[in-house]
């Protein structure tokens, strides 16, 4: 039975061969090329292979080694952070600037756990709201709608 | 790295001083935004940037939208190509390409997507004499010679060009066949790039088109002229010996030509908007003259159908061209 | 003498109150455009390069000259007080810096940053003014070979940026240059990793990246443990450097400014290097190395003075030459055709008052830089001080606008979603981004100077050797390299004896 002994090197080792062996699935048929005349293929090739093996070594050194232990996750601030910005791409045509920002600006300080629903705070997400709007949209005209295409009929 | 394609995001700021410059008279709009970009397919310090400079302000003036130059080289000009078929055919983005992107890197390059019929020809707006460059030391002053220098070599002879698929390769290529030589191809991004490398001598020789520059890169000993690719004499630098003049091949005679481009499924009111403004630009006289001391030689613009009847008939001239000499990259 | 009569006619240039002006506006301007996260000078340069033509040439030089410098400062800003670094170059300002700020020195880090550029635009105006013409040349005696070799040696130094192990930094920079594969290859127009996505054909922007590494993936890890964050900005030390740190810093200055003036010369991305060149050097030379990576003033003086001079130097061969070295040389070059100016050797001789008038303006804008943001520096250490709960969602706002304003698609902000994840979890398992933003910059450079190379000699790898620069360059690659890899493994091995 192989005991992890170094969580951090096993799981970056992981991650490495994760991408190595991604590099080497889709960039399978990238031509090669001779010597004198590299191909598309050779830099992807060589680079997932040295992923792979660095990531074999950290994987040995993780059940070698010992180091120190991870901290444990906290899923909370992970999940809403990145969920609010991907939601925010998502919805800023349909919803428009006014939604999606002002859903990122809560979700986003739900993650603190210093949050607490207050008057004070939503007014602060809708001062950040405006400030973006003016800012972005009426003084530097990004192309960002203000109410998106849901609501508006066309 | 560093991406231009944020061209609203200051719009406001480049407007607001551009009604400074007399944007007042009737205007014909292109396109939904305030800004429009002018795609060069090579990257900054080459002719095809020079030209687009030149023509900048004066569209921007004819039209009444800012025009930002975005420079993209890569992949014979693909890379911008590609990026003009991403962008909303709405005329928002116009290419100012050549067939060397939108024909002949199709047409030889597997590996380049995009077809030449998925483009739409505004129309001409330069003719371009081609020229030949060697490095600036090189033993050889003009074609004959450097033909000797070649076979004399014992190995292949390096030469540059904006890359795989360009006219210039092609060019190359066959020069080399046809007077049995061996070459290397070095692609770059474009003839910016290139020059470096003829400067201090790893390439030996370059076809490119003529540009006012290279006088003043000659006199800096950083590349030499050999001669004019055509038959006769170019009145740019008339004591230039020509090919007609060389033993080796006196009907080797090519130039290229540059034109205005939108993607094929644009609007017909935007295309013929473009036309007409074009037109206009082209017509002043300054712009004439800035386009003509690039080293180009200025074209007629000419209505839409002449145009793309042009692009057409460019398309099969050269699909002809490179089957007839069996072009492989 | 020549030199000075040259000088003189510059100043007498640049000291007009209409330059004087279009200066001032362009390092404010650039200022602004460097603290705002997402927008690069080039692309406010580019947007700008058509209002300017009403401009004297001159003016207009001046103006964008400054927008570049200026936004160099205002980028440092940003990477040592909220960890986002807006361009490559100040990437490794963040590592120490943005430390500094988290253990209540934000005050002395950016007067540092501030200072140590100043004496580095100082020095490097003298350097162009003097010696403009031959270090031209130097430029020449770099082929595909010398390129791909100073790239390496430029990886190969960034692994001392990282704190742990080398076989992590190994593997970052190998991801990172993996990562700059994604999209064209410029030589064949093959689409590699795109998966069909349009908006991969032109590869990964590097403001997204470094954005959802550094920006997203810091606030992240932040919140993890937040109590600590906050107390961390409490105390807050002098705004100003004491007497130790002016001393701390000269050498490192100094060291910095002179390797970003030699790289700066070179215009195929060479200025990129010249920052974590000069950190890691710092980490290897200065009295100071131990502290170096946990907040220490060297590690921001010494990239800074060098981010700085490269930047500058690279003004060299787009006005000798007209050999643009960067996007914002481009943009330069773009603005002299449209003023009617041939870019070229000749703009020198032709045209010498723009020529000095725009150098002089640049020591001039760097005086106008240190004045305006040394007096900030109260303003900007306030602002970090707002406790982290209301500070971070605006982060991430300017974060989000400032990704999708750059094409203006929201893809580009799941991307940067993406990138979000993968800096959370670098940072979770110790793993230095640094060195992989550095590989991802370097990628298609070095595959394009690597294949030229070989191309060039046939595919013979040995003229990497052959060639006297090249080979030199390589060799001190080995060396750092040697020397990081020996202790290394005798330390694994300590460490597995340990364990048996």
């Amino acid at each position: 039975m192989v005991t992890i002994r170094s969580p951090r090197e096993f799981y970056a080792g992981a991650i490495y061969i994760a991408f190595g062996m991604l590099g080497l699935w889709f960039g399978w048929l990238y031509p090669m090329g001779t010597a004198g005349r590299m191909g598309g293929g050779y830099f992807p090739k060589v680079l997932s292979g040295l992923l792979i093996l660095f990531g074999l070594i950290a994987l040995f050194r993780g059940v070698t080694v010992s180091g120190q232990h991870l901290a444990p996750l906290r899923l909370k601030p992970l999940a809403l952070i990145i969920a609010a910005c991907s939601l925010f791409g998502l919805l800023l045509q349909p919803v428009g600037l006014i939604g999606a920002l002002f859903l990122l600006t809560v979700m986003t300080a739900m993650a603190s756990q210093e949050f607490r629903w207050s008057p004070v705070a939503l007014a602060g997400a809708l001062a950040l709201v405006a400030a973006c709007a003016g800012v972005f949209v009426w003084g530097l005209s990004v192309p960002m709608p203000l109410i998106g295409s849901w609501f508006v009929r066309s | 790295m560093t991406n231009l394609t944020r061209r609203d995001a200051l719009a406001a700021a480049a407007s607001l001083a551009a009604t400074g410059l007399g944007l007042g008279f009737a205007q014909a709009q292109v396109g939904p935004g305030k800004t429009l970009t002018l795609m060069v397919p090579y990257p900054a310090g080459g002719l095809s940037d020079a030209i687009a400079r030149n023509l900048q302000p004066t569209l921007q003036k004819i039209l009444g939208q800012t025009v930002i130059v975005e420079n993209l080289g890569g992949a014979s000009g693909g890379l911008a190509a590609q990026k003009l078929l991403q962008t909303p055919a709405d005329g928002r983005m116009i290419f100012q390409g050549s067939p060397n992107e939108l024909i002949l890197s199709p047409l030889v390059n597997p590996d380049i997507k995009f077809k030449p019929d998925q483009f739409r020809h505004v129309t001409q707006i330069t003719q371009n004499p081609l020229i030949l460059l060697a490095r600036p030391d090189h033993p050889a002053s003009n074609l004959d010679e450097l033909i000797d220098y070649a076979r004399k070599l014992g190995k292949p002879v390096p030469y540059g060009s904006v890359g795989i698929g360009s006219l210039y390769h092609i060019l190359s290529e066959e020069l080399a066949k046809q007077t049995a030589f061996k070459v290397t191809h070095i692609p770059y991004r474009g003839a910016a790039p290139m020059f470096q490398d003829l400067g201090s001598g790893q390439v030996e020789f370059a076809i490119l088109p003529y540009a006012t520059s290279y006088k003043g890169l000659q006199e800096q000993k950083k590349l030499k002229m050999l001669g004019w690719v055509s038959k006769a004499r170019n009145s740019f630098i008339p004591e230039l010996p020509s090919f007609g003049e060389s033993k080796t091949l006196p009907n080797f005679d090519h130039s290229i030509w540059a034109g205005i481009f939108v993607r094929k499924d644009t609007p017909e009111d935007i295309v013929k908007a473009l036309n007409v403004a074009m037109a206009d630009v082209m017509k002043t006289p300054e712009v004439r003259t800035a386009v003509g001391n690039t080293g180009s030689i200025v074209i007629d613009t000419t209505p839409l159908d002449v145009a793309q009847r042009f692009y057409e008939d460019q398309i099969k001239t050269l699909d002809t061209m490179t089957k007839d000499i069996n072009f492989k990259i | 003498m020549e030199m000075f009569d040259n000088l003189w006619l510059g100043f007498s240039v640049a000291v007009t109150p209409t330059n004087l002006m279009w200066c001032l506006i362009g390092v404010f301007l650039g200022t602004a455009i460097g603290v705002l996260p997402g927008l690069g000078p080039s692309a406010t340069i580019a947007m700008l390069l058509p209002a300017t033509f009403g401009l004297e040439p001159v003016s207009a030089l001046i103006m964008m000259a400054g927008i570049f410098y200026g936004a160099q400062y205002g980028g440092s800003t940003t990477a040592i007080l909220i960890n986002l670094p807006g361009e490559a170059t100040s990437v490794v300002t963040a590592i120490d810096g943005y430390k500094m700020a988290r253990n209540g020195a934000a005050g002395r880090a950016l007067a540092a940053a501030a200072i140590s550029s100043f004496v580095a635009g100082t020095i490097c105006t003298f350097l162009i003014a003097f010696f403009a013409p031959p270090l031209t040349d130097i430029a020449f005696k770099f082929g595909p070979a010398e390129y791909f070799s100073l790239m390496v040696l430029g990886l190969v130094a960034s692994v001392v940026l990282a704190n742990g192990h080398i076989l992590h930094a190994l593997a970052m920079i190998a991801l990172g240059l993996f990562l700059g594969l994604v999209g064209t290859d410029v030589n064949s127009g093959l689409q590699r990793y795109s998966f069909g996505l349009p908006e991969l054909a032109d590869g990964l922007n590097f403001v997204i990246v470094a954005m959802g590494v550094f920006g997203i993936g810091e606030i992240i890890a932040n919140l993890e443990d937040e109590a600590r964050r906050d107390l961390g900005v409490a105390k807050v030390e002098g705004l100003m450097l004491t007497r130790a740190d002016w001393r701390r810093i000269i050498a490192p200055t100094l060291r910095g400014t002179g390797l970003g003036a030699a790289l700066g010369v070179l215009p195929g991305g060479g200025a990129a290097l010249a920052s974590f060149g000069a950190y890691a050097l710092e980490k290897r030379v200065s009295r100071n190395r131990a502290e170096i990576g946990h907040g220490a003033i060297e590690g921001v003086a010494a990239p800074e003075a060098a981010n700085n001079a490269g930047a500058q130097m690279s003004f060299i061969p787009m006005l000798t030459l007209g050999f643009p070295a960067n996007t914002v040389m481009a943009l330069m070059i773009g603005a002299m055709i449209m003023h009617g100016i041939q870019p070229g050797p000749g703009v020198m001789t032709e045209q010498p008052k723009l020529f000095w008038g725009l150098i002089a303006s640049m020591w001039i804008g760097n005086m106008m830089l240190l004045v305006l943001n040394l007096p900030l520096i109260g303003l900007w250490v306030r602002m970090i001080m707002v406790p982290y709960h209301y500070l971070f969602p605006v982060i991430i706002v300017f974060c989000v606008i400032g990704v999708f304003s750059l094409s203006n698609n929201a893809f580009d902000i799941q991307i940067m979603a993406l990138f979000g994840l993968l800096g959370y979890v670098f940072k979770k398992l110790d793993c230095e981004p640094a060195p992989m933003l550095l590989g991802f910059v370097l990628g298609p450079l070095m595959e394009e100077f690597l294949r030229r190379t070989l191309l060039l000699s046939q595919g013979d790898p040995s003229v990497l050797l052959t060639r006297p620069i090249s080979a030199v360059l390589l060799v001190i690659a080995a060396g750092i390299l040697l020397t990081v890899l020996l202790p290394a493994f005798s330390r694994t091995r300590a460490e597995a004896f340990r364990e048996t």
